[in-house]
């Protein structure tokens, strides 16, 4: 009676991991709501924002372009590169505490630390993890890339943003701002990279 | 040698003998043994030993690699969230605090090994030597944080075998370390054995 209870009707026979493509979406949008979610309950509407606002540009862009055709793992430098140029600015940030800057400019409950935390540390841990996946061709290593240059060009405009919202006469320095030209730039000749790389593929 | 390996060379044995001074000074001599000696000196060697002179196929080393360093940085996060800086100088004579590890360790050394990635992908010989010291890194640095850390502080402090930081996320980058190493050895072999059968055709095709 018992033995029945654990007996199928399954076979051993190889099969594939193959999940249908239109999965790779459907991931990638449920992860970026819950983290919207996440980052509006714990962070405020302004940085919550700013990656509902970039994960749309990102999710819009990749539908067109890498979701169709496969991301070319070519670009890896210059995505390693734009890791290395986060990193940099990361460090300005911290360096110049930015995490408090926000706190007060936009009434951001976050610490210094934890902003170096997540948004330093974690995140250029999850992108180097974004590059295996782009090594290997998948639909999401496209998103992965979309996103990190996008972010590179909006993110660092939030700099310039608090400068501006501080109201105080004459140059105000904001933690990052030095480094976000180079992030800027990154992002820029990352997007370009991969709108002429799917240019130059064969028609198919 | 050629002039780029000969400058590759000196470019590592100077963030070798750099680091690792910086880390005397700083953590004590429990990390500069683990990350100073373990992981640079001896990458150096292993790296002098198998991919200096024949790089390894960057379509077989950047997968292990990336997953290392990706797991490495969570491993790092883990470590600054739960003062790994300040639990060190408790267990050496270092000066650590949570802020000197994130800038060593968090902001700083990490530049190196990332860079390691675009070298790899260029096949450049500096990838060789991040690759190495990343992997041996991995496979002599991170059971420390199961086997040394908790039980020296369980010496020095009293208590029992507690959660030391960067514990959970220690063993993670030992396996894809482990992995990369693999394919440095396979892929030193496989070329320099390449390399000596060309050289063996060669001297046959000039024998008269």
């Amino acid at each position: 009676m018992l033995t029945q209870l654990f007996k199928s009707r399954l076979t051993d026979d190889p099969i594939p991991f193959q999940p249908p493509l239109w999965i790779n979406a459907v991931a990638v949008l449920a992860i970026l709501g819950t983290l919207c979610l996440a980052v509006y309950i714990y962070m405020g509407a302004p940085l919550a924002l700013t990656l509902a606002f970039t994960s749309a540009i990102a999710v819009t862009l990749w539908l067109k372009t890498t979701y169709r055709v496969f991301q070319s793992r070519r670009i890896l430098p210059l995505y390693i590169f734009t890791i290395l140029a986060q990193l940099v600015q990361g460090a300005e940030q911290h360096w110049g505490d930015y995490g408090t800057a926000v706190s007060l400019g936009w009434q951001i409950p976050i610490t210094s630390t934890n902003f170096t935390l997540y948004f330093t540390l974690t995140a250029v841990a999850f992108y180097l993890l974004g590059a295996a996946i782009i090594f290997y061709q998948t639909k999401l290593g496209g998103f992965i890339a979309w996103w990190l240059f996008l972010w590179s060009i909006i993110y660092p405009a939030s700099h310039y943003l608090l400068a501006l919202s501080t109201h105080q006469p004459g140059f105000t320095y904001i933690p990052g701002m030095l480094s976000s030209p180079l992030l800027v730039m990154l992002g820029i000749i990352g997007i370009r990279w991969i709108l002429n790389d799917i240019a130059e593929r064969p028609k198919q | 040698m050629t002039r780029q390996e000969k400058l590759t060379l000196s470019v590592a044995a100077l963030i070798c003998i750099g680091f690792t001074q910086h880390l005397y000074h700083t953590a004590g001599w429990l990390p500069t043994i683990i990350i100073g000696f373990g992981a640079l000196t001896l990458g150096l060697v292993l790296w002098l030993k198998t991919s200096f002179y024949y790089p390894t196929d960057p379509n077989r080393l950047l997968p292990p690699y990336l997953l290392t360093a990706g797991l490495l940085m969570l491993h790092i996060a883990e470590e600054y969230a739960f003062d790994f800086g300040g639990r060190i100088a408790g267990i050496t004579e270092g000066i650590w605090s949570t802020e000197m590890f994130l800038w060593s360790l968090g902001l700083g050394f990490p530049l190196v090994w990332i860079s390691g990635g675009i070298a790899i992908a260029k096949r450049h010989p500096f990838g060789g030597f991040a690759s190495c010291f990343l992997f041996c890194g991995m496979l002599l640095g991170e059971p420390t944080h199961l086997l040394i850390f908790p039980i020296r502080e369980m010496l020095i402090h009293g208590g029992h075998y507690d959660y030391f930081p960067g514990m959970w996320t220690a063993l993670m980058p030992l396996v894809s370390g482990l992995w990369g190493l693999v394919v440095i050895v396979q892929d030193s072999r496989q070329q320099k054995l390449g390399a000596a059968t060309e050289n063996l055709k060669e001297a046959g095709t000039q024998t008269p």
